[in-house]
């Protein structure tokens, strides 16, 4: 018995030594990988810059660490271009075959490769790639999906804009991820969005009307209407579901900004769920719809914390001197003082 | 009393066996998870995050009570937080120094009424104070109740739906809310809580309520912390997460969801353990109102706090933490082994009772039985001595492996020679040191036998700053 504790004990303290040595040799190796690829990218930045710009540039042949960083400087370029510069960066990476590369990689049988490949792809900025993107959001591992999505953004690819809202109703996506990808489209994802509003999922149609507010126009008014009318005479377990897609409607309204929204949201003042009445209250701050004043006093004053904390901020946003009035009087409601005295603190 | 001694050996050795095994288990989970962790990062898409309209709101609450040396600089920090949307809410807390005052001049507060939610009790709230130039600024001046609360009041006048509590010394990363909130973003109706990695600040370099410079403390003691913290946060807190059982987020960084916290009752003022009590209490509310839910523990958004660098201040730590632990433990001991509460009463209960919370007690009878077992002539010198060497090497093998998981993840410490010191650190804290904190864990009975309810003071030494002309070289 001893001796097998004293073997163990001789052995775990090998391998705690080995472990210590692997870890100070290791964090050299990192250190001196880390000095030359920086100055690898100081080098080809020139090169990566005259790509950029269109100059004719007689490339050297460049070996694998070069490429590798010369690819690192392109893609980081990437993210933050559009138009011209970016597709010479899509051209230069077709020519060099990374693209059908990544997309090799993008069937691997390991995911963080299919991963990685996705990510890639969209840095690369090649439209070839959106087909095989579209693919992997149905990908199992949601690394993928992420990655795919994220690029999809990046590729501005309207042509996913249904998957990417479904992917974003199912949380096979991470929300910021799927939404970030669609706004990164700006207004190019507004007819894919809008042929989603008569989708059969409430969570599709809300999450579809919750981005058209950041990316449509006036012109989706009567439509963002119609939704945030919607019969809501519903089975009670779907309940919430189709309160989301009404109270996304009064978000979208309101961001749009538009004030033939005002009747519409004056009615959702009534909606039975209360966070449809707190989104109604915000939109009709926003619009600075001076209708809607009295009914955003009662809500102020008599009903749940949210609803009418919204409806005394709009009071305030709306007009402030009235507002100031109105929680500057004896009795007013916490909600119409609190709003009041930030009118005063910061005046329009 | 020669069958007694040669009994307890026994446990003794079981005791260990069964210990080490779960160590070096999690220590497996944490190396799985954290590596995938990693890759998940690549792809995290964090700055898309930032500049989404979609990523929820949160209020930052910030607690503090006697804290006119560092409350300007934290608020400071926390408003320069990179995260699109959040309020800070600072609860003055009955201080009696200058707190309120330095606030006063710092941020030309205006007394502002604000509407409460009425959700949680706390002690009458003085008055609300908001800041002409930044909006997002809230002050909320109570009488004095302690940190639990506080924190109540501090939900009591958030208006967001996520609620973070942050130590008024504790400095948190500029990234860190949007990484802490990950969880969220991928997982909005799942999770209710996450929490963050806390790393030790001693010897690094502060300014502006910012670490701009990552180096070991100068103090043994602190030096020992950081090593013992790798352990805790990277390998004990991921491994729990992992199996959907943590059970402590750390009340130096958290984030809750406010509607659970609010339905739950808030943080309960009557424990010195109230950040773990009201993790469980989260746990049970929803299992026994069967909601689906998750607590996760992200190792990357990094709090940076004080640690103790004398015997004294840290002994009270650790017999307060300890008295937090049996006072959780035994509130809500009737999820202990029992299958409703999934793994969280099948295995993370039990283990806390029988590792965390009695282990100390019954390592220090281990310590004395070993000698008491040689003397009566049950075991020989060479073996007890050859089972010490080997409990002592195993120990430095999971430490090293802990540190090992810091060092191919976030490689914090910069400094390649800290890496060797940090790695003498992880070999010797098993001598000495893990058997001191294991006395002072054991007296912590003492204490409540003794009933003691006190926090005791956490002396602080403040962080240390840049020399003055390397700050105005940098500015």
């Amino acid at each position: 018995m001893i001796e097998l504790l004293q073997l163990f004990g001789a052995a775990l303290s090998v391998l705690a030594l080995a472990t210590m040595f692997v870890l100070v040799g290791r964090r050299v190796a990192l250190s001196r990988r880390e000095r030359r690829r920086a100055r690898l990218e100081a080098e080809l930045r020139p090169v990566a810059l005259a790509l950029v710009d269109g100059e004719e540039v007689d490339l050297p042949r460049l070996g694998t660490a070069e490429a590798r960083a010369l690819a690192a400087i392109l893609g980081r370029y990437a993210r933050k271009l559009r138009g011209e510069p970016r597709e010479r960066i899509a051209t230069f990476f077709e020519e060099r075959g990374d693209v059908q590369r990544e997309l090799r990689r993008v069937r691997s049988r390991r995911s963080a490769q299919r991963a990685a490949a996705a990510f890639a792809l969209g840095d690369m900025g090649s439209d070839s790639a959106i087909e095989a993107l579209i693919g992997a959001l149905d990908d199992r591992a949601r690394d993928v999906r992420s990655a795919a999505a994220r690029s999809l953004g990046m590729l501005e690819a309207e042509a996913a804009v249904p998957r990417l809202v479904g992917s974003l109703a199912e949380h096979e996506v991470p929300r910021a991820i799927a939404g970030g990808a669609l706004l990164a489209m700006g207004s190019r994802a507004a007819p894919g969005l809008r042929s989603l509003l008569d989708a059969d999922e409430p969570a599709v149609r809300a999450n579809a009307i919750e981005l058209l507010g950041f990316t449509g126009d006036a012109s989706d008014a009567d439509r963002l209407d119609a939704a945030l009318r919607e019969d809501h005479a519903i089975a009670a377990s779907r309940w919430r579901e189709f309160a989301e897609v009404r109270a996304a409607a009064a978000r979208a309204q309101g961001r749009i900004g538009t004030r033939r929204a005002a009747g519409g949201l004056r009615a959702a003042l009534n909606d039975p769920a209360p966070f449809v009445r707190t989104a109604a209250a915000h939109a009709l701050g926003r619009i600075g719809d001076r209708d809607a004043f009295d009914a955003l006093a009662r809500q102020a004053g008599d009903d749940l914390y949210d609803p009418a904390q919204a409806a005394a901020q709009a009071l305030a946003a709306i007009d402030p001197v009235r507002a100031m009035r109105l929680g500057g009087d004896e009795g007013a409601s916490p909600h119409l003082a609190e709003a009041a005295a930030l009118a005063e603190l910061e005046p329009a | 009393m020669r069958d007694i001694v040669e009994v307890f050996g026994v446990i003794v050795i079981g005791y260990f066996a069964a210990l080490n095994l779960i160590y070096i288990g999690f220590t497996a989970l944490a190396w799985r998870s954290i590596t995938r962790y990693l890759h998940s990062l690549e792809y995290a898409a964090i700055d898309e995050a930032l500049a989404s309209p979609l990523t929820p709101p949160i209020s930052i609450l910030l607690p503090g009570y006697n804290e006119e040396a560092g409350i300007v600089q934290s608020v400071n920090a926390l408003l320069q937080l990179r995260y699109p949307e959040f309020e800070v809410i600072v609860i003055n807390d009955g201080s009696k120094d200058s707190t309120m005052q330095q606030l006063q001049d710092a941020f030309d507060l205006v007394e502002a009424p604000r509407a409460l939610r009425g959700t949680v009790q706390h002690a009458p709230i003085r008055g609300t104070y908001r800041a002409a130039r930044h909006h997002e600024l809230l002050v909320v001046d109570k009488e004095n109740g302690g940190k639990a609360d506080a924190l109540n009041a501090g939900v009591d006048a958030a208006r967001y739906p996520y609620v973070c509590a942050v130590d008024a010394d504790a400095i948190i990363e500029p990234e860190a809310l949007l990484r802490v909130a990950k969880p969220l973003l991928d997982d909005p109706d799942l999770v209710i809580a996450t929490g963050g990695i806390v790393r030790i600040a001693n010897g690094c370099t502060v300014e502006d309520g910012r670490v701009t410079e990552v180096r070991l403390p100068s103090s043994r003691l602190a030096t020992l912390q950081v090593v013992e913290y790798f352990r805790a946060f990277l390998v004990g807190r991921v491994g729990w997460s992992q199996l959907h059982a943590l059970l402590i987020i750390s009340g130096a960084f958290g984030l809750f969801r406010r509607s659970t916290v609010e339905a739950v009752g808030g943080w309960d003022h009557t424990t010195v353990g109230e950040d773990m009590e009201l993790v469980v209490r989260m746990h049970r509310y929803m299992r026994e109102n069967g909601k689906p839910y998750r607590v996760q523990f992200v190792p990357d958004p990094v709090c940076w706090t004080e640690a103790p660098e004398t015997l004294k201040v840290l002994s009270r730590q650790r017999r307060r933490w300890q008295r937090g632990l049996f006072e959780t433990l035994w509130r809500h001991k009737r999820m202990t082994l029992n299958p409703k509460y999934g793994a969280l009463g099948m295995l993370a209960m039990p283990y806390f009772i029988v590792f965390e919370l009695l282990g100390p007690p019954l390592a220090l009878i281990g310590y004395l039985v070993l000698p008491i077992s040689w003397a009566i002539g049950l075991l020989s010198w060479p073996f007890v001595l050859a089972f010490f060497v080997f409990a002592v090497m195993l120990g430095q093998l999971l430490s090293i492996s802990a540190l090992a998981l810091e060092e191919f993840s976030f490689r914090r410490h910069p400094r390649g020679r800290e890496i060797l010191r940090m790695s003498v650190y992880a070999a010797v804290e098993n001598l000495g040191y893990r058997q001191l904190t294991d006395l002072w864990r054991g007296l912590a009975f003492w204490d409540l036998l003794r009933g003691k309810k006190s926090w005791g003071d956490m002396q602080r030494r403040g962080f240390q700053t840049a020399p003055t002309d390397q700050l105005s070289k940098s500015n």
